[in-house]
């Protein structure tokens, strides 16, 4: 066995995990609904792209912001391990090697998205910048030039001992992502590149410089942060099916504690005590529904049409309610509720109560924002609302629950 | 040939976690590495094992910094860590196989020399199994085991009794009798004082990532001024004053 062999070993296995999990995250009815979002939002884009003139400004803002946020995401798939601390110690120089080869393999992956993505923002930028779409390759050379450059920062980073400097180089590398791509989208595409090209000449020179062999890794900052990335790829998918190997981190989010209280008003079940402090203090729940709630406001500020606006606030309720429903999986791991002395259908009537609540919430939000443009479809949707979260919370919901048991 | 801690001042953030920490690790010598929760030990581990690097101070092994040469300063560390980490998807032999490996060790010389400590716990039918199926107590054994067929010149181990039947504390407690008679430097954290004391050649007492005293045990005696007293006792007294301090 080498070093080499064994990440080899790791690679595959971490593959083939990711594979049989992603049949079951692609084969729910879930794609459908994730299909229909994109064509309503490709709708909507195409339809505003055709509204803007040459040199307008807050789309441009826009879609910086945008393109700097998603070329920061993605980090290196370093495959580490918490054993790796005691066993591989002595090896630090095969790891190194093996971990630059993992900013390549990393920046391989990433670089499908940011096509994607790049060829997206397209469209905006022939309106606004009166450039033709086959300048698309100039666009994507810098954002992936943009994108290396971060994933090299970040490899640097796990040389540098310093916890503020390591968080200064990561926020410094998004400020020149953000310039790069301020060049790109305001003064035209090529300023952009060669602005890119500067950045990893300089910065490579530089980060080899000062980061080189006689810099050792900081192992257990490299093990924590390959430990927060697969928890948040097993977050994803535990929106679809079980995935044992979930870590929780809570946030205490203490501001919230007295609305939590308002929320729970005088119900004395500890089923809903305790659901309710763990969807609020717990990310991969609330953040969801924030989430998905932002994306469900824009849309339909921005998307005319009654029918539509219906379809996308029940779409939105429906996803909402529906990727809350692993919530029912705390339940099984505290073992606690399975000692306590209380009836055992509180499980499903706390959720109920829990997502009835929140699916509540967004759809007054969704509608409240509407009424701010329109009165007549905002009637719609409330009517509309009801009978989804009715139907969704009283019919739906407990024989889905029944059957997860 | 020892480990010689000299002024260190170091923690995980710029806030320091450990003030002005010196001691040294002498070869043949045990040193219990003693402190309530929180005290600082297992930061003082950290960078002995060069995980954290101190803001101020040197850690010397055989005269060398880590900075010196890190393999050669890593090959001589055997790191037992307080909850035992061991890979899901390796089995037992394959270990004891990718420590050989990272030790640049001969693997079938380091299968022969892990034999007899296999035997002693009780882990030598089990080598295809899956250490993640083991109890924790078998855990941390084989964390014992892939420590002691490195043979290296400073064994750090971190509250290793947790979860160790009797029968194995005992058979642990003379294989690090043994490692010494041998030369090996050892350093030791434990809360469990009566191993402790009976091992432990010396002290090092850290209290609030301070060195609160240190030596042997009648050293320790006469800095507490409680003659004849056991270490549970100058234990007892160090976390009344805690305390007096909260």
């Amino acid at each position: 066995m080498t070093v080499i062999s064994l990440f080899k070993q790791r690679t595959a296995i971490y593959q083939k995990q990711l594979s049989r999990y992603m049949k079951y995250v692609l084969n729910d009815h879930f794609v459908l609904a994730l299909l229909l979002l994109l064509g309503a939002g490709g709708f909507g884009y195409s339809n505003y792209v055709q509204t803007l003139s040459e040199g307008a400004v807050l789309p441009r803002i826009i879609l910086v912001m945008i393109m700097t946020l998603v070329i920061s995401t993605g980090t290196i798939a370093t495959l580490m391990q918490a054993a790796d601390v005691v066993f591989l110690l002595p090896l630090e120089q095969e790891v190194k090697k093996i971990l630059e080869k993992n900013v390549w393999k990393s920046f391989i992956l990433l670089a499908i998205p940011l096509s994607f993505v790049s060829a997206a923002a397209m469209p905006l930028l022939v309106v606004t910048l009166q450039i033709e779409f086959s300048n698309w390759p100039v666009f994507l050379a810098t954002v992936l030039l943009l994108k290396y450059f971060d994933l090299r920062v970040q490899y640097s980073a796990f040389l540098e001992k310093d916890h503020g400097k390591r968080r200064l180089m990561i926020s410094i590398v998004k400020i020149l992502s953000a310039v790069g791509m301020i060049f790109s989208i305001f003064v035209n595409l090529y300023s952009g590149l060669i602005l890119a090209v500067l950045l990893v000449l300089a910065g490579t020179f530089y980060l080899k410089r000062f980061y080189g062999n006689d810099k050792s890794l900081q192992w257990t900052i490299i093990i924590e942060k390959e430990e927060n990335r697969l928890q948040k790829i097993y977050r994803f998918i535990n929106l679809f099916t079980e995935v044992s190997f979930i870590e929780q981190h809570p946030n205490r989010l203490k501001w919230l504690d007295k609305w939590i209280e308002i929320q729970s008003r005088k119900n004395k079940d500890p089923h809903y005590y305790y659901i309710v402090r763990s969807f609020y203090r717990n990310q991969s729940y609330s953040g969801l529904v924030l989430r998905l709630t932002l994306i469900g406001i824009l849309l339909i500020l921005f998307i005319p049409g009654t029918i539509i606006k219906l379809i996308l606030t029940i779409l939105f309720l429906y996803l909402i309610g529906f990727q809350l429903i692993p919530i029912y999986q705390q339940f099984k791991q505290n073992f606690y509720f399975q000692l306590y002395p209380v009836k055992e259908t509180g499980k499903i009537k706390s959720i109920q109560r829990l997502i009835g609540e929140i699916l509540s919430i967004v759809a007054i939000i969704f509608i409240g924002v509407n009424l701010t443009q329109e009165m007549s479809s905002s009637g719609i949707m409330f009517i509309g609302s009801l009978i989804f979260i009715y139907g969704f919370t009283i019919y739906y919901l407990p024989r889905r629950l029944r059957k997860m048991e | 040939m020892s480990l010689r801690i000299e002024h260190i001042t170091g923690g995980y953030t710029r806030k320091p976690i450990l003030k002005d920490l010196s001691f040294n690790v002498e070869d043949g010598e045990l040193v219990g590495l003693i402190g309530l929760n929180g005290a600082g030990k297992s930061t003082t581990i950290k960078h002995i094992m060069g995980l954290l690097e101190p803001f101020e101070g040197q850690i010397f092994l055989n005269d060398r910094t880590i900075h010196m040469n890190s393999t050669l300063y890593r090959q001589s560390i055997g790191f037992i860590p307080e909850t035992p980490v061991l890979y899901d998807e390796l089995t037992l032999k394959e270990h004891i196989e990718i420590t050989a490996m990272a030790y640049g060790l001969d693997i079938d010389k380091t299968h022969r020399k892990a034999e007899p400590l296999l035997k002693l716990f009780r882990l030598d039918d089990r080598l295809e199994w899956f250490p993640s199926d083991f109890s924790k107590g078998m855990k941390q054994k084989v964390m014992i085991v892939c420590a002691f067929i490195i043979d290296p010149s400073l064994y750090v181990i971190d509250e290793p009794f947790l979860g160790l039947d009797p029968l194995a504390i005992r058979d642990f407690l003379k294989l690090l009798d043994e490692k010494k008679q041998q030369g090996a430097s050892i350093l030791m954290s434990t809360h469990v004082l009566t191993n402790a004391e009976k091992i432990c050649d010396a002290f090092v007492i850290l209290h609030n990532g301070e060195i609160y005293a240190q030596g042997t045990l009648s050293q320790l005696r006469k800095h507490f001024k409680m003659p004849g007293a056991s270490l549970d006792e100058m234990y007892a007294q160090l976390a009344d004053e805690e305390g007096f301090i909260i």
